[in-house]
């Protein structure tokens, strides 16, 4: 066995982070193109950078946008291909123009997800609201459906094939709540309380211990279930699934940890983690726990006789 | 050239685990509920196991053909790992010969040690018992106090160890001990390779809700080992015993039992669950396949030649945490089943559940707290300076 990322897809994640990393400040529109520019939309498409390896290369990117703290329907955008954003008359973006459907929503319902939510909004337009970057600017917003969505080629992540968005969802997870714990653990290094640093207290340590191999464990799963899924297993679904399933319990736990360190700066729009933690809250909403577990059991094998002693032993071969 | 991505066993390995099955259904007994079962036969039937295993070249096949070993691939130990520790380890205390006491010796062991220990470990006729933790250095393993006094060819040893598994079974210790007088903490710790029927040993069982065997106390009263006893150099033993560690803490494959108490519970009472049952079991399996993975990958870094880091931490943690949370769903699941231990009639699988569920418990105390590993993990794994 061996999990490691092979050199090229290792190269492109590094490339992707560093490209998402440099172009932060540019505006969500640039950041965008150069993603474009990277290859990442063309992932699945018949060009794909990566070939042979190309749903471990998905979820291998989709983590490092979450480590790069980049949020937007990049999974959607990957299952969608280049074409669909180039028919929709161009890039989706963070801040990308929605669609007017007759009804002007007012500025400040950017900043409430929540009530996004109750209005029916798609779930990959629910991710976009809460940027800061868009903070204040007259964005409209219909309810539901970006421009490229509304032109017929890109589906919301809850309609996408179950394995692909439960694998992509929980990828993005992985990404997402590794920069939160590298920003708890450098808020902890530096705070300090008691004459010490948070750091220091045998407490928050057993917090952070605990964020960073949840973690490391969710992201082998999700690259075992990409793994199976290049080669077309029957697995491939059951894995995604248990994948999703465990990615919730983690993006919940180190979201809980992460508040409980930081304490209120950690609720604060500025210290940037509400926009991370929030960010899998929707993925969680969207896709909700029932349809993986219903998929995992009816993929199980119950025989008699001795039980397999690996879990992966009691599935249907 | 770097290995290709790979989540499966290759067909050899697997092909090996049936063969392994196999053996196991015709040499142990139908009731096998592990060496710490009350009652003598469970003994012989380890020691016979083991011996059998040796003949087949199983025992220790990952390690090298000079030490008795057959070079094998550390995934095809793997395989044995899991079968066996599935099935209640037949090998008893011989798990740790294979897993980082043969190891830790082929890594520091003098000539003469590596001929004289690793023939034997290989042929599964040695016993051992790891002698670190003491009444006032548990968790805290650096104030230890045995002292081995440095005297005309060889060490004058005072002082008692406690917990240790096996250790009224046990032929040897690795014992961890201060052969530097006045020295604290990490500095002037030496290994002994000690013969427990050397004179002024004595080995203590303490009784415990585990059963026979599991704890013991080893009281050293003044007791004269010879100066080959020491394992790699005098005053670093914090390093080899440290490094004998990282061989072993991934090393007991907690996580294949694991996967077998969940197909049992999911035989016995799978078809009857409601939709919350469904959904915990599902956790569990994710949960648990995770555990694998992470233990996989500790195996990965081996294969490297390399000595695992808090990786090898975090996978123990896994597999703790999941045998735990395995005791809850049982209770959960199974009612009173989950309590009714072999020597009940009514106890499902010959108390197999009930099994898992007295022990996990244990698993966050014992080979490392919970705290101590995690403590590894904020060291090594985010570089923070620990504190306790």
């Amino acid at each position: 066995m061996n999990f490691d990322l092979t050199p090229e897809i290792a190269s492109m994640c590094e490339v992707v982070q560093r490209a998402a990393a440099d172009s932060r400040d540019l505006g969500a529109d640039e950041q965008w193109r150069r993603l474009s520019e990277l290859g990442v939309f063309d992932l699945r498409g018949d060009n794909s950078p990566l070939p042979g390896a190309v749903e471990v290369g998905v979820v291998s990117v989709l983590d490092h946008l979450g480590q790069a703290t980049m949020r937007g329907p990049f999974a959607e955008s990957i299952w969608a291909g280049s074409d669909v954003l180039a028919s929709a008359g161009g890039l989706v973006t963070m801040a990308s123009t929605v669609v007017v459907g007759g009804e002007t929503f007012v500025p400040y319902l950017q900043r409430q997800p929540r009530l996004l939510h109750a209005a029916g909004a798609d779930p990959a337009c629910w991710t976009v609201q809460h940027d800061p970057a868009t903070r204040g600017a007259d964005v409209p917003v219909e309810r539901g459906q970006h421009a490229w969505a509304a032109a017929g080629g890109a589906r919301p992540l809850a309609e996408l094939e179950p394995a692909y968005a439960w694998r992509a969802a929980a990828a993005t997870s992985a990404g997402l709540m590794s920069a939160v714990l590298d920003r708890t653990v450098e808020h902890a290094r530096v705070r300090t309380q008691f004459g010490r640093t948070l750091a220091s207290f045998q407490a928050v340590q057993n917090r952070l211990a605990e964020c960073l191999w949840r973690v490391e464990g969710l992201r082998l799963i999700v690259r075992e279930a990409a793994w199976r899924a290049d080669r077309g297993q029957q697995l491939a679904e059951p894995v995604s699934a248990l994948a999703w399933i465990y990615a919730r319990r983690v993006s919940h736990l180190v979201a809980r940890h992460s508040h409980q360190v930081l304490g209120a700066i950690g609720f604060t729009d500025e210290f940037g983690v509400t926009q991370l933690t929030g960010a899998a809250a929707v993925q969680r909403s969207v896709l909700p726990e029932k349809p993986a577990i219903k998929a995992v059991r009816a993929a199980r094998a119950v025989r008699a006789g001795d039980p397999a002693s690996s879990v992966l032993g009691g599935f249907v071969a | 050239m770097a290995a290709e991505m790979d989540f499966d066993f290759a067909t050899d390995d697997e092909h090996f685990r049936r063969q392994l099955r196999e053996f196991m259904a015709q040499t142990l007994p139908a009731d096998w509920q592990g060496i710490c079962e009350p009652g003598t036969d469970a003994l012989e039937v380890s020691n016979d196991f083991c011996a059998q295993l040796a003949q087949r070249g199983w025992l220790t096949q990952a390690w090298p053909a000079a030490y008795g070993g057959r070079d094998a691939t550390i995934w095809r130990q793997a395989v044995l790992q899991e079968e066996l520790w599935a099935h209640q380890e037949p090998r008893g205390s011989q798990y740790m010969n294979v897993n980082w006491i043969g190891p830790a010796i082929a890594h520091f062991g003098t000539d003469v040690q590596k001929q004289h220990f690793l023939p034997r470990l290989a042929a599964g006729d040695m016993r051992w018992g790891q002698g670190f933790s003491e009444p006032d250095a548990g968790s805290d393993l650096a104030a230890l106090r045995c002292a081995a006094t440095p005297t005309d060819g060889g060490y004058t040893v005072t002082g008692q160890k406690i917990w240790t598994s096996y250790g009224d079974l046990a032929d040897y210790c690795f014992l961890l001990c201060r052969t530097e007088a006045g020295s604290r903490r990490k500095q002037g710790l030496s290994v002994l390779l000690v013969d427990l029927s050397l004179p002024g040993i004595s080995v203590r069982p303490i009784e415990t809700i585990f059963g026979p065997h599991r704890q013991n106390e080893i009281v050293f009263s003044e007791a004269f080992v010879p100066s080959a006893a020491l394992l790699g150099p005098e005053g670093d033993g914090w390093r080899v015993a440290m490094t004998a560690l990282a061989f072993e803490r991934s090393g007991s494959a907690r996580y294949a039992r694991s996967a077998r108490v969940l197909g049992l519970l999911e035989q016995l009472h799978g078809s009857d669950w409601g939709e919350q049952d469904d959904a915990q079991f599902v956790r569990l399996l994710a949960f648990g396949r995770v555990a694998e993975l992470m233990n996989y990958n500790v195996m990965a870094i081996k294969e490297r030649d390399e000595v695992p880091g808090w990786q090898a931490s975090a996978a123990r943690i896994h597999n703790a945490l999941l045998e735990q949370e395995i005791a809850d769903f049982t209770e959960s699941v199974a009612g009173i089943e989950a309590v009714l231990g072999g020597h009940d009639e009514a106890a499902p699988c010959n108390g197999e559940i009930e099994s898992l569920w007295l022990n996990a418990p244990t698993g966050t105390v014992t080979s490392g707290a919970y705290e101590i590993q995690n403590s590894i993990v904020v060291r090594d794994g985010l570089g923070l300076e620990v504190s306790r």
